[in-house]
């Protein structure tokens, strides 16, 4: 009974929350208006598209809709594309923000080539905890990606409900 | 091997079964002398064909391997295709040549496991793969093949698109890749050596034509070439009062075990041989000629 009671929470949280799936547009450095400008970007870029840097919303162990996560530190990848060729990323920026829009924590300029499955950088989640989180990139180009779509991720129920 | 099958075959070679290369040599020649046995025809079930066009092609028998693929009889892969079918079928001759449904249990028309080919199409024949776990280095390695014009693959890595296309028109063997962000890729292309890039888009054009047989080619290797082989059958036909009475398996037979001997060296023992090799040479290279006009032409 518990259990369910811990499920109908979650539910509950997330229809509470579910306003932020587009991440939180009143605050921090993001907007809805460029967050729509990013989202139409197209996903392949050819060589004609000169330089253009951009890194696709993050993913967590994979999954581009992480919900219900049965770990507390999801592995994190992401996707650059530009019209550079031979391009490699020389380091990435991660930021993390609660389900209500505050920033929760940021890895700063990490130098790193890693992309995928990245271990989990913040605060281990807790159970049905919902974390907002984004990512940009530099090149060996010297450029700077645009800070990514926000992309969600929230935890299961983790540990046994406690009477 | 208390039996002698293909799948049999294929298992022990592609699992690494067999550490020893010269018996790995001797079960990839006996993989293809019993292919060749059943007239190019798979007789692999659900084990044996995801592995079996891997193991020819590792074994040097790579033809085989093409034929296998574009075989149209029953049983193939595109034996199916001409009774209709836009699914993978559990059994071969899920429908039997006649049209009728075959008599036996396990009867699906939308069962995936001979579908497993579409995997050595994408490594090997278009030739994109994995170079290490994980796609952060890509191979790049189209195989043209057969009778085959082009092939095309696309595929979603954890670090982007990966994409590659061929075509094979006038001579041309031209290639299209697109490398992801943040890897690199080996490229083999043929006849050339091995090189290395980044990301980025890349096309790439080298002379290619297919490799044409003679009477100095291994008689195994003739007999993997049908347009060939059948342009042998022609002139011994046309010269030889009774050739075309003769069974086929009886031909075949009469020629086992000099598979790894050259064309000349057997036919030279057949009565007549100094007039009939100057015919077969001939025919060869009539044969040659019009597949490169047929390729000439398919490219306009």
């Amino acid at each position: 009974m518990l259990g369910l009671g811990r499920y109908l929470l979650c539910v509950w949280q997330k229809k509470r929350t579910a306003f932020w799936a587009n991440g939180p547009n009143s605050h921090d450095e993001i907007g809805i208006e460029q967050m729509k400008e990013q989202e139409r970007l197209p996903l392949s870029s050819t060589t004609d598209q000169e330089s253009l840097l951009t890194v696709a919303p993050v993913r967590f162990e994979h999954l581009a809709d992480a919900l219900g996560l049965g770990m507390a530190h999801p592995r994190l990848s992401w996707s650059s594309e530009t019209g550079t060729q031979n391009w490699h990323q020389i380091a990435y920026e991660l930021k993390s923000y609660t389900a209500a829009g505050q920033l929760r924590e940021q890895t700063g300029r990490v130098e790193s080539d890693q992309s995928v499955l990245v271990p989990w950088p913040f605060a281990w989640l807790s159970s049905c905890e919902r974390v907002l989180v984004r990512v940009r990139v530099w090149g060996t180009d010297g450029q700077v990606s645009p800070w990514s779509v926000l992309s969600q991720v929230e935890a299961g129920l983790l540990v046994p409900a406690v009477a | 091997m208390s039996y002698e099958a293909e799948t049999a075959y294929a298992l022990v070679l592609q699992f690494g079964l067999l550490t020893d290369p010269a018996q790995r040599h001797v079960a990839g020649r006996r993989l293809a002398e019993l292919v060749r046995k059943a007239g190019y025809h798979i007789s692999t079930g659900f084990l044996g064909t995801p592995l079996i066009c891997d193991a020819l092609c590792e074994a040097g028998y790579e033809t085989i391997a093409y034929r296998l693929l574009t075989q149209r009889g029953c049983p193939s892969w595109l034996f199916p295709v001409t009774m209709g079918a836009t699914t993978i079928w559990e059994r071969w001759d899920a429908l039997q040549p006649d049209g009728t449904p075959n008599p036996g249990h396990m009867l699906s028309y939308n069962h995936y496991a001979f579908g497993a080919v579409a995997d050595w199409l994408h490594r090997t024949v278009v030739g994109l793969a994995a170079a290490e776990p994980g796609y952060r280095r890509l191979s790049l390695s189209p195989r043209p093949g057969g009778n085959l014009t082009s092939a095309s693959v696309r595929h979603r890595t954890p670090y982007g698109l990966a994409a590659l296309t061929w075509q094979l028109a006038d001579g041309q063997f031209s290639v299209e890749a697109t490398v992801p962000a943040n890897t690199t890729a080996m490229v083999t292309l043929p006849g050339q050596e091995r090189f290395e890039v980044g990301s980025g888009t890349y096309r790439w054009s080298v002379p290619f034509s297919a490799r044409h047989v003679t009477l100095d080619t291994p008689l195994g290797t003739i007999l993997d070439d049908e347009v060939a082989w059948n342009a042998i059958l022609q002139t011994l036909t046309s010269v030889i009062p009774g050739f075309s009475a003769l069974d086929p398996a009886v031909i075949r037979n009469a020629m086992k075990g000099y598979d790894e001997v050259p064309a000349r060296a057997v036919l030279g023992q057949m009565p007549g041989s100094e007039y009939l090799l100057p015919l077969i040479e001939q025919a060869l290279m009539e044969t040659h000629q019009k597949e490169e006009n047929d390729a000439a032409d398919r490219s306009y």
